[in-house]
Formats: C-alpha cells, sequence, structure tokens
C-alpha cells in the first residue's frame, strides 16, 4: 500500500515514518506541506492507495488538502486519514466533511496507527477490486434497462455531495464523538417514498441521480446546521446534526421537497418519477444514552420514516400514480 | 474444562518505533531551549506591544507542534502543558477576546517554557 503522509513538523513526520514503518508500512512518501503534496500528486507516476494528513499546518490546512485530493478523479475513493492533536468539534465535523474517512488524535500510538491502516488496506484492497470490476459496471450501465445491477438494500456511496459521507466515514466520525458531543448531536431519517418500486422502472445510473439529487437537496436544505450526511440503503439517508438545529422546523422540510421538486428525474421508460421524502422522528440521545454514539446512526432507521415532508405546492404526489 | 485466555498483554513498541523515538527524542529535546527562548520572547512581546494578536499566532504554532509530538517521545508534562497553553491562546486570540484571557494564556505559555526549563536544566531525555 503506498501512502502519502503530509506534516508540516520534521519531528511529526520522522515519528509518522517510524511508527507507519514498525507496522510494515514503508512504501511511503513525506511532505512538508500541501503545496508540496499536490505538487508530488501531480508528478507522480506511482500513484497513492491511502493519505495521512495533519489538520493544521501553516498556508493550506489538512481540511482543504483532504477537499483538493478528493477532488481529483483519481483519488475519488481513496483513504484519507486525518492525524491531528485538535480534538475540537468543528474540527472533527470539518474533516469528515472534507472527506476524511478517519480521524487520528495525536499524540499517536504505533499500536493503533497500525490497527486503523489494516483497515486502511482492507479498503484499498476493495478498491482495486471496484476498479478491476469497472468493465463489468460499465457494461450493466451501458446496458440501461432498468431494474438490473443495483442492490436496493446497499449503502451506495455517494461521491459528488459536499457534506455527503460513505457509510464507514460515517461511523468513524461518530466514534471520534465524546459522549458530550453526542449528547448535543441529533439525527433523523429521510426516506424516499416507493424506492423499491422505482428501482423496477429505473436504470443504475437513474437510481444513482436520484440518490445524489436526494442528497444535495437535504444537504442544501440543512444549510444553516453543522451536519453530516450518509446514505444506508433502501432509499434511507440519515442526517447527523448539532443538537437544536432547524431539522424540525418546517420550512427546512419544505425546502428541502421543493429541491426535490425541482429535480425531478425524467426517466427513460418514460415512467413518471416524482421525488418525495419521508421524514422520520428526531433523535436525541439521553446522557445515558450518548454512551453510544453509533446509536445516532442506527436508531432513525429503526423508526420507519412517516412524516411526509410538505409540498410547497401541496399537490397530490404524482408518486404513488407512477409506482403503484 | 481449560479456559482460554484470549486476552495478550499490552505489546511495547516494537524496535524500528523504539529506535525513531530515541533518534526524535535527542534532536526535539535540543531543539527546546530555542523555542522556550522564542516563547519567552512573544511572550513579553504580546504584554507590551499594543497588538497582541500576531504573537500569540506564532505561539500557537510553536506549543501546537510541541503538543503533536512531546507525549508520544516520553514527554507527557509538556504535552499537556503545551495542550492547554494552545487552548488557552485560541481563546484569546478572538479580537473582542477580554484581557484575562490573554493573561491566562501567557501564564499557560510560561507553564511551557518552565517545563522545557526543567527537562533542559536537567538533561534529561524523556519525561
Amino acid at each position: 500500500m503506498r501512502l502519502l503522509a503530509v506534516d508540516d513538523d520534521h519531528f511529526a513526520r520522522d515519528l509518522l515514518f517510524g511508527a507507519l514503518a514498525s507496522s510494515g508500512y514503508d512504501d511511503l512518501v513525506m511532505a512538508a506541506s500541501g503545496h508540496e503534496a499536490l505538487d508530488i500528486l501531480v508528478k507522480t507516476s506511482r500513484p497513492f492507495d491511502a493519505f495521512l494528513l495533519d489538520i493544521r499546518m501553516p498556508g493550506m490546512d489538512g481540511i482543504e488538502l483532504c477537499a483538493r485530493i478528493r477532488g481529483m478523479d483519481q483519488y475519488r475513493n481513496a483513504p484519507i486519514l486525518m492525524i491531528t492533536a485538535m480534538s475540537e468539534r468543528h474540527y472533527i465535523d470539518g474533516a469528515f466533511a472534507a472527506g476524511a474517512l478517519d480521524y487520528i488524535s495525536k499524540p499517536f500510538e504505533a499500536l493503533e496507527l497500525g490497527a486503523r491502516l489494516r483497515t486502511v488496506e482492507r479498503i484499498v484492497r476493495q478498491n482495486h477490486l471496484v476498479a478491476q470490476g469497472n468493465c463489468e459496471i460499465d457494461r450493466l450501465r451501458s446496458a440501461r434497462e432498468p431494474g438490473m445491477a443495483f442492490d436496493v438494500d446497499g449503502p451506495v456511496e455517494i461521491v459528488d455531495v459536499p457534506r455527503v459521507v460513505g457509510l464507514v466515514a460515517m461511523e468513524n466520525y461518530l466514534l471520534r464523538l465524546t459522549r458530550w458531543m453526542t449528547w448535543q448531536s441529533e439525527s433523523v431519517a429521510f426516506t424516499i417514498d416507493g424506492f423499491d418500486t422505482m428501482t423496477r422502472f429505473a436504470t443504475p445510473v437513474e437510481i444513482y441521480d436520484i440518490l445524489s439529487d436526494t442528497a444535495d437537496a437535504i444537504v442544501r436544505g440543512l444549510k444553516r446546521d453543522n451536519h453530516l450526511v450518509t446514505y444506508v440503503g433502501n432509499g434511507t439517508f440519515v442526517a447527523v446534526l448539532h443538537r437544536k438545529s432547524s431539522v424540525s422546523d418546517p420550512d427546512t422540510l419544505m425546502t428541502i421537497q421543493a429541491l426535490l421538486d425541482m429535480a425531478e428525474p425524467s426517466l427513460d421508460s418514460g415512467v413518471p418519477c416524482p421525488l418525495n421524502l419521508r421524514v422520520g422522528p428526531v433523535y436525541r440521545p439521553s446522557l445515558i444514552a450518548a454512551g453510544n454514539p453509533l446509536a445516532l446512526l442506527t436508531m432513525p432507521g429503526k423508526t420507519r420514516a412517516t412524516t411526509r415532508s410538505p409540498r410547497a405546492d401541496a399537490v397530490q404526489p404524482k408518486l404513488v400514480r407512477g409506482f403503484a | 474444562m481449560t479456559m482460554v485466555d484470549h486476552s495478550h498483554p499490552p505489546q511495547p513498541l516494537n524496535d524500528a518505533m523504539a529506535r525513531s523515538v530515541a533518534a526524535v527524542r535527542g534532536r526535539f529535546v535540543a531543539s527546546l531551549a530555542d523555542r522556550a527562548a522564542e516563547l519567552d520572547a512573544l511572550m513579553v512581546l504580546a504584554e507590551t506591544e499594543p497588538d497582541a494578536r500576531r504573537f500569540f499566532l506564532r505561539a500557537v504554532e510553536i506549543v501546537h507542534r510541541i503538543a503533536g509530538v512531546a507525549r508520544t517521545l516520553g514527554f507527557s508534562d509538556l504535552g499537556d502543558l503545551a495542550f492547554e497553553a494552545e487552548r488557552r491562546l485560541g481563546t484569546a486570540l478572538p479580537p473582542a477576546a477580554v484581557t484575562t484571557a490573554a493573561e491566562t494564556a501567557i501564564e499557560a505559555v510560561d507553564h511551557v517554557v518552565s517545563c522545557i526549563d526543567q527537562i533542559t536544566l536537567s538533561g534529561q531525555t524523556a519525561g
């Protein structure tokens, strides 16, 4: 596994090098700044598999660098680990929102670093398998046949919407929260009405676009709040927010629905496909329940989302007619 | 019935990591006197010059770097003090920060400098 590690402090770089080498990761390039890292990425003939970035660096910080790397097609899915002494929540939120897979606190332990990297290695192997299978996926996509090759239950990764993170990154993010931070959080599930029926009429590309548009509407509708959103499968998204967010505010839900109405997809099959969201109850952990931050992800999904988000035009949803 | 113990004692850092830590530790200690001198000068300037912010910003950079590696190198107290100084300096940075925040930050940096003095005077290579 080829790694690029970035830290402006030479002592930290040396320690990182020792820790990585001692864990068996010696295919390693070090950079002292974000700009140097980007320069290396442009010039290298051998692509990197994963990245370790310090957050606090003069000039371009690790969060900006993370977003820049994530913006490169080649590294869209590459695991990025943030290593930092910063423990404040806005740094943690910022790192994951920029596309980090995990967040390691300084001072780090070599054993812990090694354990995290073994998880990263598994993801890198999966990415390689996915890359090898791209031809098959392209074939399936080009077939453009409704209902085929789409895992309805699967947590598809939405890669093109800011603040939308993969399921593994969301789990890592939640595990970084202290009990206090967890208690200060809330979560809610948004479910696309009739999603399972929709998958029978839409091609995989169309389904991905529907999920992406829905994620975008949720993120933009929640714009006033610090939040992260992940897709958990079955047409359901879970948003984790700071407590006392505006998620229960009807205006927020109306904004999300209005954005979805504007993004109504046109399916090749000609079946009408308006998007309607059902919103579940807001989950707010008690101080005791806050000991399990992963409940922010699992609890909203357990309660079926039953409240239909209000529509600005109050028109009877066409979805029922299209897919009933 | 034989009980199988699946637990393992904590493993020490392996040789490669131990060598790396030892090599960095010596250079880190050698760098501390200069860092303490700069922190001292910055805090004097912060107390005497009208705009303390830019001196605090540079001090944040220094204590942040110390906080990032000191514990890994075996200097737990120094790491904790540097971390606290970074936090205090952070609260003193906003333009509207009250004077007491700046005083508390300077005091926290002084603790870091004192700890560095102890390390360098005692000639220790690990705390």
